[in-house]
């Protein structure tokens, strides 16, 4: 007996009993979703067994790796309306609801991922059984979508394996493995992935009856409070209330828990509702799609290259030169991923320092349990430290991150022309100097292998790579480089060899910015709390102080010289260099960091003008419209190709706010004209490095977009 | 001494060994050496061992997945790590499927991953295997007794409080009292001597004086310190952030004959010679080779030609109380083999285990009246060597001696300098502990 498409039912005998196995199966798609397709054909089979239950109903799936991946994302999209999103929730959880009544057991077989809507569907069993595969990641990511689960998730979870852990798990998104899932309760077994199928017929036998339900009762009306309202306050710092999801969510589960789950499902219906049509929400789909979008990047002249002359092998044995901290932190990542790293250093003590830094964000992730004890020997074993070229010999890639200086530079190329066989990629790292430059003059044929690769530090945390494509970069080299950047799991943006590329470029007149407002008398933590206000991860004066002032400098100088006066650094920055003032790194800059605190240096404010009455709007515009001026400039230079590309890079170069839906999506949904407006507005009062560039003014005039249509 | 030792001219088919195809040695890198117990004691064999596979890969240019076989030799054999060829192969990011195998042949275990390697390459078992040896002899481990192990077993088993404490009554003192695993595995079961001890047998039976085998110990350091830059070139650095070796650390820049002499005999404490300053000090450290045989050289399509060639090799054994004179034994089978005469040979390396044993060898090979007594033959074969060729960038005296990798050590040093000074063809040889001797024959060409 077969339902429609999506899902097969196969009726078995097992050891006399009459079993229904469900099994999801999506022709055509990688993954399970729940699309209203599917929905609609669990609901016929489920409403043929309530006539006639079976003595046990087993939920699965055929699909490697995928137990159901979560709610069709697409269609949550499309809603526009309330009552719209009430009606797909209602009748989703309605329907899912049969598992929970249905007068036989049920049990979800889950080898695989199981997120969102799939895992509310398994909520709803009276059993999960999970496997120890490293593909089983269970998981209820709504929040990150903008939205809350919607199937009763935010019911089902807290009675089944308590509120913190169950608030926890929803607020932050997480997935979790087979084997924390059985800890936690929210499986309950956990089994090998190899012998799946038994264990599950195996569990099934010794478990014939319905779970008695709720599983947890409920915590004392305080507690529930208490616990709740340390939660709201724990997402108002991180959030600044920019998010309302997560907050719905908390009050979803505060209401919903110590009444009737039927009760509860109606109240989180409610307030589901009210959120998959905010702009909030919108936008964060649209930057997951992007992130998807990107992080699978492709061009469709090497794509066409690749089906001619087949994809190029991806390179396995990698060279890193260089081991500060750029060097040390590529080559940890590197590693990590599995690849062979040389990591060379002309000096002894720079190599010890580089692995050691290394072998730093290595215990970190065995302390966070992220990796085994036998994984993170074999990352650090195969960082091999070498002083001469001779061990180059069989790196296929080979990424320069000395300091950023032309003739060594150069002179580390020579020596790599010299080593290297004649296929290999040669990348440098530099956030500033010119592939051009460094790849001038040399034989023709080899021209061709350079390339920028720029990677963010923190290298293993920041999930962006630049690929700078000069002139001179073949497009086998380029083809290379993406496949390179995509294996290593990072997102790519290709660039053209301009100063600065994307990210610091469009990022260095939000830092200069901030230093004029702190000259005009603004305070330190004001100008900050604005920035973090509008959704920046960090403010742009604490920011200036991580980088390193010495560090910012350089990068603005080379701006000043290529772009002239808009970018020219502020003037306060002379007065940091001479009072010795780093940053982080020598705990003085904006900032004092004493025992691991920040605070406001105040000895600053010497010098410079009272705090001025200037409104906070003014403060923020002018630190973020002057990016966004900037990002219309290497849009129109054709440093990158689309402002998709530059709202990616900003998202995950800067953490530009994701609920904003990138820089140049905050512009048009504010408006082209008001930008402009405002730019002129600043331009008069404050210098002309705010002049709206003439391509800005004219979209604006004309009614344009940065963006023309909805991402898909 | 009644011979048991006669011609070994019937053992071979002279004109098959003329026809084999030689084993090309494609290149070889080797750790620092250091002396135990200092900046290596925390690097475990097999780590040593990961970083020379690995860099003698990378700096040739072989791939991993063109290695059919690793063969690496090791004499402690640690207990945490049993075949330790393949553990240090797989962290050296060699492919799964390809084996490894650890042999032991004492101190010329890193030889045997060599000839082991090149009989299997002459059956036709692969084209290209990753050879070499190492040895962390800092970390060879206390051996408790078996009576320790025996009660341990028993107190473990005991379940009920009384009878774990009548077992646990049953420890003695004398259970506690490590056997020490390094002396163990110094000391010939068959002939009760360590191998100090040997040292002096031959000492007295060959009648080196003390001062000959001081100098002979001071020219090992004086000439180790003068080819520091040669000797580099055969060394990878062992850095991590803990520590950073760039060079061996035997060798003394300052070493003096008065010194030496002031030191004590150590294994004969009344009327010995040899003493720690005349001796080969107890190393850690690791070597690594690429072979394949010479025919399939081209097929590596490689960017730098061959280091050079085995020729010919063979083992002999010799008495184990004078296991110190193997190396003549091996060499005169050796050389029938290869039908090829001392005197066409231009660069020696025999290992020095003991100065007084390298000396005796001196002797024997330029002694028939000696070689007699022992039963060998070889008039048409040996001439004495000359000692400026031999060892010439000092020896195991200063460079120190990780059991299980010096014969590997050897053959990387005699083709460098072979290359270097364009010598055809060299002697690497080495005396064994428990009686043998290894001898190889190799060529630049």
């Amino acid at each position: 007996m077969a339902a429609a498409g999506a899902i097969t039912v196969r009726e078995e005998t097992w050891d006399h009993r009459r079993i229904v196995r469900v099994i999801f199966d999506l022709p055509d798609k990688p993954v399970n979703v729940l699309t209203t397709e599917t929905m609609r054909a669990l609901g016929e089979v489920l409403g043929n067994l309530e006539q006639e239950p079976p003595s046990g109903l087993v939920l699965e799936s055929a699909k490697p790796g995928v137990f159901i991946a979560g709610a069709d994302i697409h269609e949550i999209e499309k809603i526009d309306a309330a009552d719209a999103a009430a009606t797909v929730a209602r009748e989703g959880r309605d329907l899912l609801w049969k598992l929970h009544t249905i007068r036989c057991p049920t049990y979800a077989a889950i080898d695989g991922v199981a997120l969102g809507g799939g895992l509310e569907a398994a909520l709803f069993c009276d059993y999960r059984i999970v496997s120890d595969s490293p593909k089983t990641r269970v998981g209820l990511p709504e929040v990150t979508l903008g939205i809350i689960p919607g199937f009763g998730g935010t019911q089902t979870l807290p009675r089944l394996i308590g509120l913190q852990p169950a608030l926890d798990l929803i607020l932050t998104g997480r997935q979790i493995d087979g084997r924390r899932a059985e800890k936690l309760g929210l499986a309950d077994r956990c089994v090998p992935h190899d012998t799946f199928q038994e264990e599950v017929e195996a569990f099934v036998m010794r478990h014939p009856k319905k779970a008695a339900w709720p599983r947890r009762s409920p915590p004392f009306f305080l507690i529930r409070e208490l616990t709740c309202s340390m939660a709201r306050s724990a997402v108002l710092k991180k959030t600044q209330g920019n998010y309302p999801a997560p907050l719905a969510a908390i009050a979803a589960v505060r209401r919903g828990l110590g009444r009737e789950l039927s009760e509860g499902l109606r109240i989180e219906t409610e307030i589901f509702s009210a959120l998959p049509q905010t702009r909030e929400c919108k936008n964060l789909i649209r930057t997951f799609f992007q992130m998807e979008k990107f992080k699978k990047y492709s061009i469709p002249r090497l794509e066409e290259m690749a089906r001619a002359r087949g994809k190029p092998a991806p390179a396995r044995a990698c060279a890193v030169i260089g081991a500060g901290t750029m060097g040390a932190g590529i080559a940890q990542h590197l590693s990590a991923c599995g690849l062979g790293v040389r990591l060379k250093d002309i000096d002894v003590k720079f190599l010890q320092r580089g692995i050691g830094a290394a072998e730093k964000i290595v215990r970190g992730s065995l302390a966070r349990k992220r990796i085994r004890r036998e994984e993170a020997r074999d990352i650090l074993a195969r960082i091999l430290p070498t002083l001469d070229y001779g061990p180059l010999r069989s790196a296929e890639l080979v990424i320069e991150a000395v300091l950023e200086d032309l003739p060594l530079k150069r002179k580390v190329f020579d020596d790599l022309e010299r080593v290297t066989a004649r296929g290999v990629v040669l990348a440098t790292n530099t956030s500033s100097l010119p592939i051009g430059k460094i790849a001038e003059g040399r034989p023709a044929e080899s021209q061709g292998r350079y390339i920028g690769l720029h990677f963010f530090n923190p290298v293993d945390k920041m999930p962006l790579v630049e690929i700078v494509v000069a002139p001179c970069t073949s497009d086998e080299t380029l083809a290379r480089a993406l496949e390179f950047v995509k294996a290593i799991k990072k997102t790519p943006v290709v660039v053209k060899d301009r100063p600065g590329f994307l990210v610091n470029r469009v990022l260095m007149p939000y830092m200069n910015e901030s230093a004029y407002l702190l000259s005009e008398g603004v305070r330190i933590d004001h100008i900050d709390r604005l920035a973090l206000k509008f959704g920046m991860p960090m403010g742009p004066l604490h920011l200036l102080d991580v980088v390193g002032l010495d560090v910012g400098e350089k990068v603005s100088h080379v701006l000043h010289e290529a772009y002239g006066d808009r970018m020219a650094p502020c003037p306060l920055f002379e007065r940091l260099r001479r009072e010795g003032r780093l940053g982080q790194k020598n705990e003085r800059g904006f900032y004092l960091y004493k025992g691991g605190k920040k605070q406001p240096d105040h000895a600053l404010y010497d010098g410079l003008p009272a705090a001025p009455a200037i409104a906070g709007e003014d403060i923020t515009d002018r630190l973020i419209l002057t990016m966004v001026n900037e990002a219309a400039r290497v849009l129109s230079e054709g440093v990158v190709d689309d402002a998709e590309t530059v709202d990616v890079g900003m998202l995950l170069g800067t953490g530009f706010p994701p609920f904003r839906g990138g820089l140049l999506k905050y512009a048009d949904d504010r408006g082209l004209q008001s930008c402009v407006d405002r730019l002129y507005a600043f331009s008069e009062r404050h210098g002309a490095r705010f002049a709206p560039c003439d391509d800005l003014v004219r979209l604006a005039k004309s009614g344009g977009r940065f963006h023309q249509e909805t991402v898909r | 001494m009644r011979s048991e030792f006669v011609s070994f001219r019937r053992e071979y088919d002279i004109k098959r060994a003329m026809t084999q195809p030689r084993l090309a040695i494609l290149g070889g890198i080797r750790t620092p050496f250091v002396k135990s117990g200092d900046a290596f004691k925390d690097v475990p064999a097999y780590d040593l061992a990961r970083l020379a596979m690995r860099e003698a890969l990378d700096r040739t240019g072989v791939r991993p997945e063109q290695v059919d076989e690793v063969i690496f030799g090791n004499v402690a054999q640690p207990a945490e790590a049993a075949n330790v060829a393949r553990v240090s192969a797989l962290l050296a990011g060699l492919p799964i499927r390809t084996p490894a195998v650890t042999v032991h042949r004492n101190c010329a275990s890193g030889m045997e991953s060599v000839t082991t390697a090149y009989d299997r390459l002459l059956a036709g078992h692969g084209k290209l295997m990753l050879a070499g040896g190492t040895e962390n002899m800092s970390q060879i481990p206390l051996l408790y007794p078996q009576s320790f192990s025996e009660k341990l077993v028993a107190l473990q088993r005991a379940r009920k409080l009384g009878a774990r404490l009548s077992a646990l009554a049953t420890f003695r003192p004398k259970d506690f009292s490590p056997r020490i695993g390094l002396i163990l595995g110094l000391t010939d079961p068959i002939c009760g001597l360590g191998m100090g001890q040997t040292a002096e047998v031959l000492a007295k039976k060959f009648k080196i004086s003390r001062y000959e085998q001081d100098v002979f110990a001071l020219k090992s350091h004086q000439k180790a310190v003068a080819a520091r830059a040669r000797l580099a070139e055969e060394i990878m650095p062992v850095i991590t952030p803990r520590l950073a070796v760039t060079q061996d650390i035997g060798p003394r820049e300052n070493q003096s004959l008065e010194a030496l002499e002031k030191l004590k005999a150590v294994f004969d404490r009344k009327f010995g010679t040899v003493t720690p300053g005349n001796t080969c000090p107890v190393t850690d450290g690791a070597a690594a080779l690429l072979v394949c045989l010479e025919q399939d050289v081209k097929s590596f399509d490689l960017p730098e030609r061959p280091l050079g060639y085995l020729r010919a090799y063979a083992y002999a054994g010799c008495p184990p109380a004078q296991m110190g004179i193997g190396p003549v034994f091996a060499t005169v089978k050796m050389l029938r083999r290869a039908s090829v005469p001392m005197k066409e040979i231009d660069l020696f390396e025999i290992n020095e285990a003991f100065a007084c044993q390298v000396l005796s060898c001196l002797k024997l090979f330029g002694s028939a009246n000696l070689r007699k007594e022992y039963g060998l033959d070889g008039e048409d074969l040996l001439s004495e060597i000359d000692p400026s060729r031999l060892n010439v960038n000092g020896g195991a005296i200063a460079l120190g001696h990780p059991v299980g990798t010096s014969g590997a050590r050897l053959i990387l040093t005699l083709l460098k300098e072979m290359q270097r000074r364009g010598a055809v063809r060299g002697l690497a040889t080495l005396c064994v502990g428990g009686g043998q001797g290894a001898a190889l024959l190799l060529e630049a060409q």
